[in-house]
This record gives C-alpha cells, sequence and structure tokens, in this order.
C-alpha cells in the first residue's frame, strides 16, 4: 500500500487497521508502539517523568516491540483481520515478502517467519504491498519489471499451497502484468475483488482478479504513486506524481476528475478515512500537511479544493510522513524526518458567531453547534460592556435623574461624575454659579474663565494668619475663584467657623475622617500642633508621611510641612478627588500657576479620556472630545449618549453630527435588544426624532376627503389653534354632539366594524372626557383631538393594509387570539401574521 | 466543569456559517450537505429548528439576515455558483391550528461563474442592497429598487479584484455624515502567493457613481478567511477584525480636520490604517471572528480548536478567555488563581482535556 521511493531509506508510519491504539514505524528498523493517554495519571505528573514516547499533550507511545532483521524494507502493510495480533507483510528489494509478528507469534499465525517466494530467478524490487480488506487471505504485490515475469502477485495466504517454507517457491493466486512495472496498488473496499494498479509510469488500470482479461478500465497518466482509494466513496481514487495530486473518479477513469497542483513534489497522499471527501497529502521537506476538501457540486461545474494547512510538531520540522487513524475522528499521526512522533487532531474548520443578544454560537465537529449565553458565568469573565450597559439600561439608567443615575453605577468615576452634576445643578439653580443657555453645567474652566482664552480674571491676594503660629500662607480670592470652589462642593463661606464645621460634621458621618481633617487642615481652623516643636514636627511628618496610606492624611501632612509656597505634594495626589485638589489649587495658587495647573490636569484626563475631567469641561464644547476619548476606550455608548442627553441643550445636539451618531448609535443598540419602551422614553427625553409627518389618512369612501378633522388642522397650520379650540368647544358643549361615526364632510357613514358590524367611530363608545383648558393646549394638538373624538384605543380603527379589512383594535385583536385569517367572509388574509417583527414583544 | 449548550445542528456534513438576525432571536446555519436550517431562540433560551430546506446544489458557504425592517429575509451563497434570496412566508396551517412557516427563494443571482464565496446585506440606511463575491475575484452589488418585490435584485456593480475572493464585509456606517460613502473591506484566501496583499477596501464614489478599489492593505499578506468591521458604536475610528495566519485587528482612523461636510466626494474620506493588534494564539490558522454588539470584544477561533477572545483596555488589547471547540468551560476563576496571575494579563483557562500539541504554549 506504501510505496518507498528513492535509495534513502526513509521514516514511514502507520496506524494498525486494526488496533486503536497500535502503530508501526519503519526505516531502518521496525518499530510497534502502543499509544497510551497520559492525562489519567494526571495528578502524579510532576513526580513521574512520562514513560515513553510523548506524542501530544494527552498521549504518549510506549516502544513494544523492534525489528532489526528486516533489512531492504520497501513497502508494509499491516494484516487487517480484527482480532488478530499485529502481523505485518513486508516487501523487500529483492523482491520477496515476509512476514513478522515481532516475536509475538500464536499458534493461529503461521504466517510469521515465512516468505512468500516471488519464484523469480532474478531479485527484481517489491514496490507496494497490499492486505485486501474484506478477504484478509488474499496479499497483493506490486513488483518491478522483469522480463516477461508478471509484476502483479496476488498470494493466498491461507492456503497451505501457497506457503512454503523455502523450499519450492509457492504458485501465487493471480497474477497480472507480464513484463510490466507495478508502481503502487489499492485494493477497493466496496469491490474487493478488484484492485487499482498503476503500471509502467504511465497508466493506472482496474484489474479484476476474478477475470484479468476484463480489465477496461485503464487510464493514461504520469501520476502512478501512491494510490489511494477514498473510504466512503470507493469511486475516488487519488495518485501523485510530482507536483500534482489527480484525482480520478473508477466510473470514469478516463479522464481525471480534478488535477491539484502543489508547489512541491509531493511525497504521500492519503483519504481520511473518517470524513468525507477530505483528502490529506505532503509535500517534500515541508513542515505542513495539505488537507483538501473536495467539494463537488450537483452540476457540471468542475470540482475544486478547499485547502488549508495543518502543522503538526509546532510547524519547526520536516515531515517524513503520516498516517490518518482508522477509526478516531480526524486524527493523524506524523512523523518528522528525524523520528519525531506527533499525535494530531485535525479539528474542522470552527464556525463563530456572536449575536446582538449576548449568545456566542461555535460549529463543534461535523454536526454539532455550541453556545454560550450571558446568563452563563463564564460569560461575565470577557468583561463584556454590552452586559453592563443592558443591566443599566434596564434599571433605567438615564431616564432617572442625575442622583439616581449615580446610584445605578457601581463604576465609581461614573458615580462621580452624576453627582457632580447633581451638585453642579444645585449650586447653578441655586444661583451660586452663573450659567449660560449654551453652557448649562458649567466646568471649572468655564467659570474660571479659561475656556474663552481671555485672562483669568485678577485675584485678590491675601496673606492669611495662622492661628496658632507666626508665619503666614498665601491665599488667593476672586469671585471666579469662588464659583470654582462652589462647583468642588467647597462652597462654604470660609470665614464662617459655622460652615466649615457643618461640613465637617457631614464627612465625619460620612466616615470620612481624614477628608474631613484634611479639608480643615486646608482652611487653618485645626492648628494642632504647638510653634516651638514646629520644625521638629515637620521633620517627623515628612517621614511618616511616606508611610501613610491615606491620601488624605499624606496630602495634610504635605500641607503642613511644605516650606516654600509650591502646593506640588498636594497637588499631585491623585488618591484625592479631583476636586479637592481643584479647590485647594483655587485657593493657594496664583492665577498663573492656576492656569496652569487646571490646564495640564485637563489635557491629562482628556488624554486618559477620564470621565472626571467633565468637571473641568463642564457641558461646553470642549466634552465632546472628552467623551469621545472615553467611548474609544470603554465603548461604553450608554454614558456617553446619556451625559449628551442630559447636560448638552439639545439644539445644540441636533446641530452636532458626532453627538447624534452617538445617540443614534445607542438607540439602534435598545432596538436591537427590543427595549423599545426605554428607546422610546430616551427619544422623548432628547426629542431625538422629530415627529414623523402623518403618513397615514383616512379618507372617505364616498367623497374622499379626510375624516380626521385633526388632519386637516395639522396641514393649516395658521388656523390650527382656532379650529381645536372650535372642535373642542362643540364637544364639550354637547349641543352640537360631535358624530364620528359619519364622514364630516358628506355624513356618509364610516365603514363598520368586520365584527360588531356597527359603524366605526361609534358614539357609544365614548368616555367622559377629560377637562382640559384651553391654554393646556399645546402645539401638540393632534393628540388631544383624537384623544377626544375617539376615547380609547380599544375603540381606534384598525385594518389590515393587505386585505383592507378592518375594525375596531380591540375586536380585532380579540378574534386573532384564536383565529388565523381574517373575519370577513371568503377573505383568506393571514392578516396577524404578516409583519414578522410583531412577533416580537418590547423586554 | 461548566459546560457550553449544545445543539444537535441535525446537518449531514460540516457548517460552514452561523449567522443571527437583528434581534439575535434567530439563527440561521448552512452546511456542505446543501441545506440551510433556521433555528428559533425560546423563552428558556433554547434553539428550535424551525426550518430546513436544501438551497443550494453544492456546499452552502454563508448565510446571513437582512434587517428585519425588510421582512424575515435571508441570503445565502453557494459553491454552485449563486447566491439565493430566501423570504420566510406564512403556509398553511396543521392540525393543530398552528402556523406552519416556510422559506421560499425570491431570487437567484447567476452572475458569477464560479464558486460564490460570501453574501452580505449592507447597512439598513442604504436600502435593500447585497454585496457578494466570488472565487473569481468580482465583488457585486446588487439592489432591490422595491424593497416589497424581493424577486428584483438587479446586479449593480461589479468589482474585479483579480485574486480568489473569500470574504468582505460592510462598513456599519450608521451617521451619513462621518463617511460619506459606502465601504466595503474584501478577503482573499489566495495561497498561491504571499507577497501580495489579501485585504481590500471598496468604496463607492458618489460622483462618479461606482464602486472602486480604493486600498490594498499591504500588511496582511497571509490567505484572510473571514473579515467583520466592528459594530461603529460612535468611535472615532473603524476597527476591522481579520481571520488570517493569525488574529489581526485593523484600525481605520479617519483623518481629523478635515470638513467632511464640505469636502467634494470624489475621493471618498482619507482614513489611516494602522493594525491595532495582532495575536498568534491559535498558533496556525484562524477561520472566523466576530464581534460583540458594543465591538469591543472579539470572538475568533482557530486551528487549535480554540474560541479565543479579546478585548480592548485603554492601552492594548488582551485576551480574556479561551472556550475550548468542545464546550468545556473555565471554572470560574479561584481567588488563588486570580492572586497568582495578576502579572499574567492573559487569562487562559485550562479547560479539562487537551488534545491538541500546540495549544497550551502559545499564550
Amino acid at each position: 500500500m506504501f510505496v518507498s521511493r528513492g535509495d534513502v531509506p526513509k521514516l514511514e508510519v502507520q496506524w494498525s487497521p486494526v488496533h486503536k491504539n497500535k502503530f508501526i514505524t519503519w526505516g531502518p528498523d521496525i518499530r510497534m508502539y502502543e499509544v497510551i493517554n497520559t492525562t489519567i495519571s494526571d495528578g502524579s505528573k510532576s513526580s513521574d517523568t512520562p514513560k515513553g514516547l510523548v506524542l501530544s499533550s494527552d498521549t504518549a507511545a510506549n516502544l513494544l516491540a523492534t525489528s532489526t532483521n528486516h533489512r531492504y524494507v520497501k513497502c508494509i502493510d499491516i494484516y487487517p483481520k480484527p482480532e488478530s495480533e499485529i502481523m505485518l507483510a513486508i516487501g523487500h528489494a529483492n523482491g520477496k515478502v515476509t512476514f513478522c509478528t515481532f516475536g509475538l507469534a500464536t499458534v493461529n499465525n503461521t504466517l510469521a517467519g515465512l516468505e512468500l517466494g516471488p519464484n523469480s530467478r532474478f531479485s527484481r524490487q517489491c514496490n507496494a504491498i497490499a492486505w485486501n480488506p474484506v478477504n484478509y487471505n488474499l496479499l497483493a504485490c506490486g513488483l518491478d519489471r522483469h522480463r516477461s515475469d508478471q509484476c502483479v502477485q496476488v498470494w493466498d495466504v491461507e492456503k497451505s499451497p501457497l506457503i512454503n517454507a523455502e523450499l519450492s517457491p509457492g504458485k501465487p493466486f493471480f497474477d497480472y502484468g507480464t513484463g510490466e512495472t507495478a508502481h503502487s496498488l489499492a485494493w477497493f473496499n466496496s469491490s474487493p475483488h478488484v484492485l487499482a494498479v498503476s503500471c509502467n509510469s504511465k497508466n493506472i488500470r482496474c484489474i479484476d482478479i476474478r477475470d484479468a482479461s476484463k480489465s477496461t478500465n485503464v487510464t493514461q497518466t504520469r501520476a502512478v504513486y501512491g494510490i489511494n482509494i477514498a473510504v466512503y466513496n470507493n469511486n475516488h481514487i487519488v495518485s501523485y506524481c510530482d507536483n500534482s495530486i489527480v484525482l480520478w473518479d473508477s466510473r470514469h477513469l478516463e479522464k481525471p476528475v480534478v488535477t491539484l497542483t502543489q508547489s512541491k513534489s509531493v511525497s504521500k497522499v492519503q483519504w481520511c478515512p473518517t470524513r468525507h471527501n477530505l483528502l490529506g497529502s505532503l509535500q517534500k521537506d515541508t513542515m505542513a500537511i495539505s488537507l483538501h476538501d473536495m467539494q463537488q457540486s450537483m452540476d457540471e461545474a468542475e470540482p475544486s479544493a478547499l485547502e488549508r494547512t495543518v502543522h503538526p510538531g509546532q510547524g519547526n520540522i520536516h515531515l517524513a510522513s503520516f498516517s490518518w487513524h482508522p477509526t478516531h475522528e480526524n486524527r493523524l499521526l506524523a512523523i518528522s524526518q528525524t523520528g519525531v512522533l506527533n499525535d494530531y487532531f485535525v479539528f474542522e474548520r470552527m464556525t463563530l458567531n456572536w449575536s446582538t443578544k449576548s449568545n456566542i454560537a461555535w460549529t463543534y465537529g461535523q454536526h454539532n453547534l455550541k453556545y454560550i449565553s450571558d446568563k452563563d458565568l463564564v460569560y461575565s469573565s470577557f468583561e463584556d460592556i454590552s452586559t453592563t450597559i443592558k443591566m443599566r439600561a434596564f434599571s433605567q439608567y438615564g431616564i432617572k435623574d442625575f442622583a439616581e443615575n449615580a446610584k445605578l453605577v457601581d463604576d465609581p468615576i461614573i458615580k462621580n461624575v452624576w453627582n457632580w452634576l447633581d451638585l453642579n445643578r444645585k449650586v447653578t439653580r441655586a444661583g451660586l454659579v452663573p450659567t449660560t443657555p449654551n453652557v448649562p453645567f458649567p466646568g471649572i474652566k468655564t467659570v474660571l474663565g479659561l475656556d474663552s482664552g481671555s485672562p483669568m480674571p485678577k485675584s485678590e491676594l491675601k496673606h492669611v494668619q495662622w492661628v496658632d503660629i507666626q508665619g503666614t500662607v498665601k491665599t488667593y480670592r476672586s469671585s471666579a475663584r469662588d464659583n470654582a470652589l462652589f462647583l468642588c462642593d467647597w462652597g462654604f463661606d470660609r470665614n464662617n467657623a459655622l460652615h466649615i464645621s457643618a461640613l465637617l460634621r457631614k464627612l465625619e458621618n460620612e466616615n470620612s475622617h481624614t477628608r474631613a481633617a484634611s479639608i480643615a487642615i486646608f482652611n487653618f481652623k485645626n492648628a494642632c500642633y504647638s510653634p516651638d516643636k514646629y520644625s521638629m514636627w515637620r521633620e517627623l511628618c515628612s517621614r511618616t508621611r511616606e508611610k501613610l496610606t491615606d491620601p488624605f492624611l499624606r496630602a495634610a501632612f504635605a500641607f503642613l510641612t511644605s516650606e516654600t509656597e509650591s502646593h506640588d505634594a498636594v497637588l499631585n495626589e491623585v488618591g484625592i478627588p479631583l476636586e479637592d485638589r481643584i479647590a485647594f489649587a483655587s485657593i493657594f495658587l496664583s492665577d498663573i500657576k492656576l492656569t496652569e495647573y487646571i490646564n495640564t490636569i485637563t489635557d491629562k484626563l482628556l488624554d486618559q479620556g477620564n470621565l472626571t475631567a467633565i468637571f473641568l469641561t463642564g457641558s461646553s464644547p470642549d466634552v465632546v472630545p472628552l467623551l469621545q476619548r472615553y467611548l474609544d476606550s470603554t465603548g461604553d455608548i450608554q454614558t456617553v449618549s446619556i451625559l449628551v442627553l442630559k447636560t448638552i441643550p439639545s439644539e445644540i445636539v441636533h446641530e452636532n453630527a458626532v453627538m447624534m451618531s452617538w445617540i443614534n448609535s445607542y438607540r439602534e443598540m435598545l432596538n436591537q435588544w427590543r427595549m423599545w419602551h426605554i428607546r422610546a422614553k430616551f427619544d422623548i427625553a432628547l426629542k431625538a426624532v422629530k415627529p414623523p409627518p402623518q403618513n397615514v389618512f383616512l379618507s372617505c369612501n364616498y367623497c374622499g376627503k379626510n375624516i380626521c378633522p385633526a388632519a386637516d388642522e395639522k396641514e393649516k397650520e395658521n388656523e390650527k389653534e382656532t379650529k381645536v379650540l372650535k372642535v373642542k368647544d362643540q364637544t364639550e358643549n354637547g349641543s352640537n354632539n360631535f358624530k364620528f361615526t359619519s364622514c364630516p364632510n358628506c355624513q356618509s357613514p364610516l365603514p363598520r366594524c368586520a365584527l360588531c358590524l356597527a359603524h366605526l367611530g361609534t358614539a357609544s363608545a365614548k368616555v367622559p372626557l377629560r377637562k382640559t383648558s384651553g391654554k393646556q393646549l399645546t402645539s401638540n394638538s393632534s393628540y388631544v383631538l383624537t384623544g377626544q373624538s375617539v376615547n380609547s384605543f380599544s375603540y381606534w380603527f384598525s385594518w389590515c393594509p393587505t386585505c383592507n379589512h378592518g375594525g375596531h383594535s380591540n375586536h380585532i385583536s380579540d378574534w386573532f387570539k384564536n383565529h388565523l385569517e381574517c373575519p370577513v367572509a371568503d377573505c383568506v388574509c393571514r392578516c396577524y401574521s404578516l409583519d414578522s417583527t410583531s412577533r416580537y414583544c418590547s423586554v | 466543569m461548566v459546560e457550553a449548550h449544545s445543539i444537535n445542528a441535525e446537518h449531514k456534513d460540516l457548517i460552514h456559517d452561523v449567522a443571527f438576525d437583528y434581534y439575535g432571536e434567530r439563527m440561521a446555519t448552512c452546511s456542505t450537505d446543501q441545506f440551510v436550517k433556521v433555528w428559533d431562540q425560546d423563552e428558556q433560551g433554547n434553539w428550535n429548528l424551525t426550518a430546513s430546506w436544501k438551497a443550494h446544489s453544492g456546499s452552502v458557504w454563508k448565510v446571513t439576515w437582512a434587517h428585519p425592517e425588510f421582512g424575515q429575509v435571508i441570503a445565502t451563497c453557494s459553491f454552485d455558483r449563486t447566491a439565493a434570496i430566501w423570504e420566510e412566508i406564512m403556509g398553511e396551517s396543521n392540525e393543530n391550528g398552528t402556523l406552519l412557516r416556510h422559506w421560499v427563494r425570491r431570487a437567484n443571482l447567476v452572475d458569477s461563474r464560479t464558486s460564490v464565496t460570501d453574501v452580505k446585506f449592507g447597512p439598513k440606511s442604504f436600502g435593500l442592497i447585497l454585496a457578494t463575491c466570488s472565487a473569481d475575484g468580482v465583488m457585486r452589488i446588487y439592489e432591490a429598487p422595491d424593497a416589497m418585490n424581493l424577486a428584483q435584485w438587479p446586479l449593480q456593480h461589479e468589482v474585479s479584484l483579480k485574486v480568489p475572493s473569500s470574504c468582505l464585509t460592510w462598513n456599519p456606517l450608521l451617521s451619513n455624515f462621518r463617511t460619506p460613502n459606502a465601504m466595503i473591506a474584501v478577503g482573499s484566501d489566495d495561497n498561491s502567493n504571499t507577497s501580495n496583499s489579501k485585504v481590500f477596501i471598496c468604496e463607492y464614489n458618489e460622483v462618479s457613481r461606482r464602486w472602486a478599489k480604493t486600498e490594498s492593505v499591504a500588511s496582511v499578506a497571509h490567505p484572510v478567511h473571514d473579515m467583520i468591521f466592528a459594530p461603529n458604536m460612535g468611535r472615532s475610528f473603524y476597527l476591522l477584525a481579520i481571520a488570517t495566519n493569525n488574529v489581526r485587528i485593523l484600525k481605520l482612523k479617519p483623518i481629523l480636520n478635515y470638513n467632511f461636510l464640505h469636502s467634494d466626494a470624489t475621493s471618498g474620506f482619507p482614513y489611516t490604517i494602522e493594525t491595532a493588534a495582532q495575536f498568534n494564539d491559535h498558533f496556525c490558522t484562524v477561520w472566523r471572528v466576530a464581534w460583540n454588539i458594543t465591538g469591543t470584544v472579539l470572538a475568533s477561533s482557530g486551528d487549535d480548536g480554540c474560541v479565543r477572545l479579546w478585548k480592548s483596555t485603554v492601552d492594548a488589547w488582551k485576551c480574556v478567555g479561551v472556550l475550548k471547540r468542545d464546550g468545556k468551560l473555565p471554572q470560574p476563576q479561584s481567588k488563588k488563581t486570580q492572586s497568582t496571575a495578576q502579572n499574567n494579563l492573559t487569562r487562559f483557562f485550562k479547560l479539562g482535556q487537551i488534545t491538541h500539541p500546540s495549544e497550551v504554549h502559545w499564550h
């Protein structure tokens, strides 16, 4: 079955067709191995070095036997009879065929040690040898040419006459091909009396050993090596020559089905026995095995192969040969030119996809799908932001107010942002900090006037006396700085001890003792040391400062112990919330330094995409790059959209393409999750979509005029207000009863409901109107009007746009709970099933 | 050990594609057995087979859903050189009174002379538009002028890329402001030549009203098996994931300070292409890639038989999970391993038996 070309003894490998865990290799000697599973003894892995040859991470091979007394081995095939011991038929360079059982000869195995006598007087090479896969007693040998001797011999090893211990050579059961050379041969599984043989470097024949004269199936080809017949489809024959792999169909042997040209010369081809149409091939001096997945179509199109390569042995050693496992799916054993073995599992191409509902599905093998969803525990380990967004959306995040939003998120930064916005609104509403219509939420930069590029208003310098010690500290004040302090929640009167102690008490209640302490220290109300110990104490503090873990304490000590005007240790103390640091800066830093500090920290936070920077930018246009940066790094489209929605005036948002694309992305995501109610609330909050123009009109069957007066009003914008009022008066007075069962123009009756047979717009369906005064009537008056003329949704018109039948909507939906077809006689319209999206409801 | 849910796909041969619809409620699969199957998810999250039919006379490579606005419509493409449009319609009700749905072929697109390797619907904003690519390297754009008539799909454009094409992906543009032109990336699995580019960008030119190849990405030279643009989600750049000899993520960044509104639309929008990430963890061939809904996590499958997940963090992309193909899932990490693995950004979950020699050493 296997052919060895050239004179250099090469390594070959072959799985036993009988034993699932045994294989042989041969080269200079023949070895038999047994595969063992190493994962079972996983626990003792560390102590025991794995026995035998490691084939893969969980298999190893034990050498069972070696046979060195066979020289000039040209080809080997393993006896395929089930439940027999491994027995090899070995074809030699001198044409002899011997049998080898690695000395394990049993009683019923009498062939061991025998030689089949190619009775030629001159030795000629045995090129190929193959056991019959069905009639185990038949062994085919392909031999080199010698004068007029037959090149194919089939021996029946069970017929004793054929076995002749060296004395008199037996006669083959069948022979064929006088004076020719056989290069390779293979039996057909489905018709075990037929043998495919390649001869004389120019043809392939199918020979019926029952009657060799019937050999009509012949094709002329140079591809005569390595004939292999597919297990699944016995019509598929493959052979190779040089760079070509040629595929044949035994039914139409005249011309090749397809020729696959390879870049290097081919050294082996073998059909995968466990998979349809999969062919493995090996090229000389390559590190990969090529797999050809043959594709055939019903029509006459030439089949083609899906090519892929696999790299058993990590792709860094040249392979000598490989062998498919006869039964294990897609398993192959590869041997390198240096004899390294690799047990490899060829995975089927896996396709995968990820649904908008957070299902990941992939294929497993040929027939199975696997999937996981966000309900599975493992999904959480991917830290998929979309699941977080979904959870927040469910909890009405963004629809609620600032403080509520802060409670709904775990992320401290986002939480902080919402709390700050809440504070911002409080101080701006209270009029403590001025706002502009375009920037309803001013940031620190805005109030300090750093946005506009104009210089900050000059501040008043003040030297503050320490309470208990001699010495002063420079502080600065200006109205802009005061505003900034308000935005940092330091908006207390620093000269009023009551204010400060109120704040401190609050912080202490929140268990923020250190923050309280540092704030107190920064505000000079709590100097707890005496002047004479000052220098020593300072020294002590700066040393302990390094050991302090609490940033507030660290900053407080740094502040107390700093000798110069520099407050860098406080300003760069990242553990302190940004607002406290800014507040500190706006008290102690000079105008120039403050500007510099604010700009530096803004740039830094912007670069990080840190949302905290919103303290600085507020809702000024600067916030857009910040949000973009945050979005780019986190993908949190939700928080970005909601921040835009909540902080930026909607006129500005609508003008800005970038912000609209964020909002639309988020709306699209809510749509995909079928969170339509939440999206609708979001739309309302934003006025994200302009009210769509009316796209359905009801016109009277008789006069053709619009029967909905409201629609008329809408068209005549100027007259709207008055007419609406008029209609309303009529209905409220009840004197001029507004009957809606007939066309307002021609008084013809409206169509009847297909179910109750009453005219649509039935007056009796009216319920008492809610009192609405004319003043409350907004421009959005069509809603009010429909609310009056047809009182509730149940009595609204409803009809099928396909068959045009309809009725009261509640009657219709009742009907379709139990019926498929339209309630009108003879109408087979499946009105209710037509719209596929209606099968889903909002979540 | 946690297990992934399993579905017996009942296909008789290798499954080539799995596609979810817009809502993620329906799933379509296609296979070498020439069949297409549709699955619906019930309230418990189980997938139930609701339709199965022989769609082509060759392997069906890809299946894709149209936006539900256009009805329940899928497109398939096949080795039999055709692409097809299918629509679900209401059939007769059976004895139980339940409605039978079935899929009918609305159109057969027969322009290709070779295997049609991919088919994808365009973004909804472009209407009912479809792109295909084929083994002879032609990208075709079809458009249904009337969304109500799915039988009419006139061929609108052909772009010859001259190399066998294996996959395509639309840039999922949401707003027309940022990128005025429609964009498609096409990949090639040509393995005869390892020097040429295997990724091409095609754009629609508003002025000439033609599609044309505008860019070849030189950095990708190995055969490309799958590509997908990430959902944009408001990001200032576009991410293109590529399955080739490794997992590649390209970042298409529009050049800033460019006035899109007032630029002439002839040249498309200028952008730079850079490689954002590249992972060799699959060791060999990578077959498929897929993004989550926000485009923040990428899943890839490869020859090592694993599904690997990649997430972008502030400074880099990192592996956040590995799923074995047989669905043996990692146990949630115990505290002990978390503390020891802190230095290691990659979380690798060892998942039961590893049958592959190469997959352990490469993370």
